[in-house]
């Protein structure tokens, strides 16, 4: 037997095989099957995420290990060293903190690394992930590459809508997404 | 088993599956994270604005209404309604700046916007620092333009930045020519107030990224 009757026979095997799947009658079927699912804090995760900061603008939170953003930071414990004297951020203003938190790659492809936002506060017109110069990260076509194991610094970029209402006691809370997205080929 | 050998096998599995997650493959991870953000007024602001210290000058042509800074150039608070066309009206330490972050910041004030007006023949900020430090002594007026403390100006003008240290404040005072052409309702101008962390990534003094 040549080799290429050999592979032409392999073929007709698999075809064969594949009808016969299709004739099998069941009417329902469940078979549970494990998954294993290690819920990790960010700073364990596939995308691995580590506060870098020392002003307190953004942290892990202490039951779940997610990063949080907290603006204005340290401003919030009176006294604490480096704590700014600034309270917050005006309206009408955009800010970009650089060098927040640390981005690695621990998985096995390359990623786009960016943020989006779906649905953001009215106060707020813009919001998401800076990276290491500042630019803005905010959809796909301005992600930043970061390959296997290598890491990136990233920041936070706040847009405040012209119409905010300045209001010291209250907090506006937002979210966003942070997006580590395989490579298109 | 004892207690304390019970607590290593733990670490070890711990460590082991730390060490399999390196090598985990994943296709997109998306997370949504949380940002708490309190909003204030410019005076409270990590860069702050003010009214000035010229009390007169400015009470009547800087509004903090709603806690955002806004220059009234159309007479409020004053039997005027405007400006002269065909002139230079100078206010003088109508606003203060202050970095109330904790880096050190480069300043400046954009200002090729409102230049860009073909009825406005030369729209000049410039800085005066009370402490006096070297770079900003003596007058604070220069509509020559070659003193070293103007801020952001055009027409041949040298733009120049100015360097904030953490609490430190600078005042500033504004020039303005007008042509003849000048509209005749008021007009909004914008005029954004940049700061860079000196030293820092954005720090390349030929432009900023917002």
């Amino acid at each position: 037997m040549n080799r290429r009757r050999l592979l032409r026979l392999l073929g007709a095997a698999a075809g064969g095989s594949a009808l016969v799947t299709g004739s099998g009658a069941f009417s329902s079927t469940s078979a549970s099957r494990t998954v294993s699912v290690s819920v990790v804090e960010d700073r364990n995760a596939y995308l691995k995420m580590v506060p870098d900061d020392d002003t307190g603008l953004v942290r892990s939170n202490a039951s779940d290990g997610t990063i949080e953003f907290d603006i204005p930071g340290l401003n919030n414990n009176p006294g604490t060293d480096d704590a700014p004297e600034g309270q917050g951020v005006a309206p009408d203003s955009v800010y970009s903190f650089t060098d927040l938190v640390e981005i690695t790659n621990l998985g096995t492809t390359e990623i786009q690394v960016y943020s989006q936002s779906d649905s953001l506060p009215s106060d707020i017109d813009r919001l998401g992930l800076v990276g290491p110069d500042g630019d803005a990260l905010l959809d796909q076509s301005n992600a930043i590459t970061l390959p296997v194991g290598h890491t990136m610094s990233a920041g936070l970029l706040l847009d405040i809508d012209d119409d905010a209402s300045p209001s010291p006691q209250d907090r506006t809370d937002a979210s966003f997404d942070i997006v580590g997205e395989e490579t298109d080929d | 088993m004892d207690r304390r050998k019970f607590i290593a096998a733990i670490g070890s599995l711990a460590a082991g599956g730390a060490a399999a997650t390196g090598t985990g493959a994943f296709t997109s991870a998306q997370a949504d994270r949380t940002v708490s953000i309190d909003v204030v007024g410019d005076s409270s602001a990590y860069l702050a604005l003010r009214k000035g210290p010229s009390s007169d000058v400015a009470n009547d042509v800087v509004d903090t209404t709603g806690g955002e800074v806004t220059i009234d150039l159309d007479g409020t608070g004053t039997q005027a309604s405007g400006l002269n066309r065909d002139a230079t009206t100078q206010f003088a330490n109508i606003l203060t700046v202050e970095n109330q972050g904790t880096d050190e910041v480069i300043f400046g004030v954009d200002t090729t916007g409102i230049n860009d007006n073909n009825w406005i023949g030369d729209f000049n900020i410039f800085a005066h620092n009370d402490s006096g430090s070297p770079e900003y002594q003596g007058s604070y007026f220069n509509t020559n333009g070659d003193y070293p403390a103007g801020v952001s100006t055009s027409s041949g003008n040298t733009d120049t930045l100015v360097d904030l240290t953490a609490g430190e404040t600078i005042d500033l005072s504004i020039s303005i020519r007008t042509n003849s052409n000048v509209p005749t309702n008021a007009v909004d101008l914008r005029l954004p107030f940049i700061a860079v962390e000196k030293g820092g990534r954005n720090d390349n003094t030929k432009g900023n990224n917002f």
